[in-house]
């Protein structure tokens, strides 16, 4: 009896046993088509072209490495293949790819995300709705908007890393970069202000045959349609206001210390912090971008000498009348020429006005383009660098 | 009754997990989607019933020791109406075991294995459970007693994981708009801390000179702790579109990303949650068996173990067509069932108790 009993429980163990190695969701390393990057453009007829960069990780395997080292010019790294499909959406063109290739698509590595110029313009509100339901694509996926169509950049092979996904996400951590992550796209696209703001990616050509995407502004979207693109100074000043620019260089022009000291300065801006204090008097509504940071001298070419205590405090002052100038400026710019709110200022309201902000948030669009803005900048100049007077 | 007995600390683990497995997936989506930013409110909020519950609970104990709800409620009720109430009860509670099988099932399919049949997977974890009951209360406790800090730790790992990520702003304004949304949005998890009161089940299997009620309120305080840092998790990281996320925890472990290297750590939350799942469903179904074989009048749980099994897989399938029924359940049946079996019954039963007692006195 008691043997029958071992004998039934061991047949009942063998027989669970094909089933505890989960065979439904068996995949192999080797039948998966890694999507490293995704690009999406308008295609004719309102549909939607989806170019794709796929690993495929064992033919890497070899030669792969070296490959990548030498950096040969054309033939690159060859385990990377771009492709493209057509369908009516980003699910239907993925769909598409999928039938194109002998291999399963998978997402989970697909760490970044661009769209180009002309869809953008259309709005991305339909086609983000795959990335975000897909139990696949993650939320730390970076996002892009390109200038021109997103499959041009997609087939760059760059030569400082792997590939354009790799370039462009490193470029996206960068503390002085810009980097908007699905969770951050999906937070501002929802918010109070339905407004985002996605770094523009562009291709560069050097005349010796180097090719190389790189962020070269920002793109403002309003209710998920690309409604402007800015530059590269315009970025910046986007980032400081949203308190994303931890670091960062700063040149500006030093004049009137005695009168003969003119010339140019250049600080490096660390441990940056940003606030934005909402304040409502009656019916006009202000904010107040207070900036904190610290800074060290990068270079030099006037004649005050930075090594005195008494002359950095003039510097400090010009230093910090030119970020608020220019912080300013940009926040007019954004608000005179999108109206939308890239930079949190709706939530600052919400959190210190809520009873108001409920009362008014309808009309948030109407007041936007009106708040009144004003810069306090209090950056501390810590250091002279590892020199001391300017050479002159 | 029972002859293996558990110690205080193991009932209180014990009784951590046999709410905590589910909690922490579902619950934060919950409450922000009523309590918004004042979501980490709630949970403290709802607490009260998980002590009220296991008041309540130790009480009746203390009434009649050694005995499970079923027993005081025939003794309180007579034997016609303490069997038509302690039906309901078996029904509730293998309706809930079902929903909790279901989802923790459902969770799974949906984020890992999707090829993956359903009852395959309700199968397999309900055949691991029901070996874990057949062994008795002890052998769950002891496995409590390894996982439960287990369970707390991967759940503050992740929260302190995320820190970099988080902007602490997102939990103002504190009441912004009133006290109501975070009462309403305590609903969700006051269901959870309801199911305190299965604590009777285990009341009599604690060993003596042991004073149960504080493993039971420790459970219940430590469970708070645990969702209040998953709602936190979930509020700083991804502030009010927690609302719209299926799994805002899943979400968030997925988003951690430590020096560039230290990335892709979701599998924990599947170690978590198969962890959970299991000691959650064998609690359960623990109780159910328990609670059935009183009901019946049968010495001995163990014979129903595995019929009992068999109605539970079926349950998982029926409770719902679909895993949007199945979350829609919560806010709606859900509650209102929680609240009459849990608590309003368990109030009845402690007042007439007491009436009685008093009078005979």
């Amino acid at each position: 009896m008691r043997l029958l009993r071992k004998f039934g429980m061991t047949c009942f163990l063998l027989c669970i046993l094909p089933l505890i190695g989960g065979c439904w969701d068996r995949t192999e390393v080797n039948d998966l088509g890694l999507i490293m990057a995704a690009g999406l453009d308008l295609a004719e007829n309102g549909n939607v072209e989806l170019s794709v960069q796929v690993f495929t990780p064992n033919q890497s395997s070899g030669e792969g490495g070296s490959n990548s080292l030498m950096g040969g010019g054309s033939g690159g790294n060859n385990s990377i293949i771009v492709q493209s499909a057509t369908g009516t959406d980003f699910a239907d063109a993925a769909a598409k790819l999928q039938e194109q290739m002998p291999r399963k698509v998978f997402w989970g590595h697909g760490e970044v995300f661009i769209f180009g110029e002309k869809l953008a313009r259309q709005g991305i509100l339909n086609q983000m709705d795959f990335i975000f339901r897909h139990p696949q694509p993650r939320e730390r996926a970076y996002v892009f908007v390109s200038k021109g169509d997103a499959k041009e950049i997609l087939k760059i092979i760059p030569k400082v890393e792997r590939d354009v996904a790799e370039t462009l996400r490193e470029m996206a951590i960068l503390p002085f970069g810009m980097g908007v992550s699905l969770k951050d796209l999906s937070e501002m696209l929802t918010g109070r202000s339905k407004a985002a703001v996605v770094p523009l990616v562009d291709k560069r050509v050097e005349p010796e045959g180097n090719t190389f995407p790189y962020i070269t502004g920002a793109a403002v979207l309003k209710d998920g349609k690309l409604t402007g693109t800015f530059g590269d100074k315009v970025k910046r000043e986007t980032q400081l206001i949203r308190n994303k620019l931890k670091r960062t260089n700063v040149t500006f022009p030093v004049s009137g210390n005695r009168g003969k000291d003119e010339g140019m300065m250049t600080v490096r801006i660390v441990k940056g912090r940003t606030s934005l204090i909402p304040v409502i008097r009656g019916h006009s509504w202000s904010i107040i971008v207070r900036f904190d940071a610290e800074a060290s001298i990068l270079q030099n070419e006037t004649r005050v000498n930075v090594t005195k205590p008494q002359e950095l405090r003039g510097v400090e002052e010009q230093l910090n009348k030119e970020i608020e100038k220019r912080v300013a400026e940009t926040f007019r710019l954004i608000q005179r020429e999108t109206g939308a709110d890239i930079f949190g200022a709706s939530d600052a309201f919400w959190r210190k006005y809520p009873k108001v902000w409920l009362k008014e948030q309808r009309r948030w669009d109407e007041i936007f383009p009106n708040v009144n803005v004003r810069t306090e900048s209090r950056v501390k100049i810590l250091s002279p660098g590892f020199s001391g007077k300017s050479y002159k | 009754m029972e002859k293996e007995k558990i110690s205080n600390i193991q009932l209180g683990l014990m009784m951590y997990l046999m709410i905590g497995g589910t909690s922490i997936l579902v619950v934060p989506s919950f409450t922000a989607m009523y309590a918004k930013q004042d979501m980490w409110l709630s949970p403290i909020i709802g607490s009260v019933f998980g002590f009220l519950c296991v008041g309540l609970a130790w009480i009746m104990n203390r009434y009649y020791p050694g005995e499970t709800i079923i027993c005081h409620l025939n003794r309180v009720f007579g034997k016609w109406l303490g069997s038509v109430l302690g039906f309901m009860l078996l029904f509730f509670q293998i309706d809930a075991i079902g929903l909790i099988t279901r989802e923790y099932a459902e969770f799974i399919v949906q984020a890992f294995l999707s090829q993956t049949p359903l009852t395959v997977i309700i199968g397999s974890i309900v055949a691991t459970s029901s070996f874990a009951v057949r062994s008795g209360v002890e052998v769950i406790g002891r496995f409590a007693m390894i996982f439960a800090p287990i369970f707390f730790l991967f759940v503050a790992a992740i929260f302190l994981f995320l820190l970099p990520e988080y902007n602490v702003l997102n939990m103002l304004p504190v009441f912004g708009m009133g006290v109501l949304p975070s009462l309403k949005g305590s609903l969700e998890p006051a269901v959870w801390f309801m199911e305190f009161l299965l604590i009777t089940s285990f009341y009599p299997s604690v060993r003596k000179g042991d004073k149960g009620v504080k493993g039971g309120l420790f459970a219940v305080f430590l469970m708070m702790l645990t969702m209040v840092i998953t709602n936190f998790t979930c509020l700083f990281l991804f502030g009010e579109t927690t609302a719209n996320l299926t799994f805002p925890f899943l979400s968030a472990s997925r988003y951690i990303s430590i020096s560039d290297f230290f990335s892709h750590v979701e599998a924990i939350v599947m170690a978590l949650w198969i962890l959970g799942g299991f000691v959650q469903i064998s609690m359960w179904y623990y109780s159910l068996s328990l609670n059935l074989a009183e009901w019946l009048n049968i010495k001995d749980y163990r014979p129903l173990v595995f019929p009992v099994g068999l109605l539970i897989s079926v349950f998982s399938i029926w409770v719902a067509k679909n895993f949007q029924q199945m979350l829609h359940y919560f806010p709606t049946g859900g509650t209102g069932s929680s609240v009459i079996v849990l608590v309003l019954v368990p109030l009845l039963l402690v007042a007439v108790a007491w009436l009685r007692r008093k009078i005979s006195s």
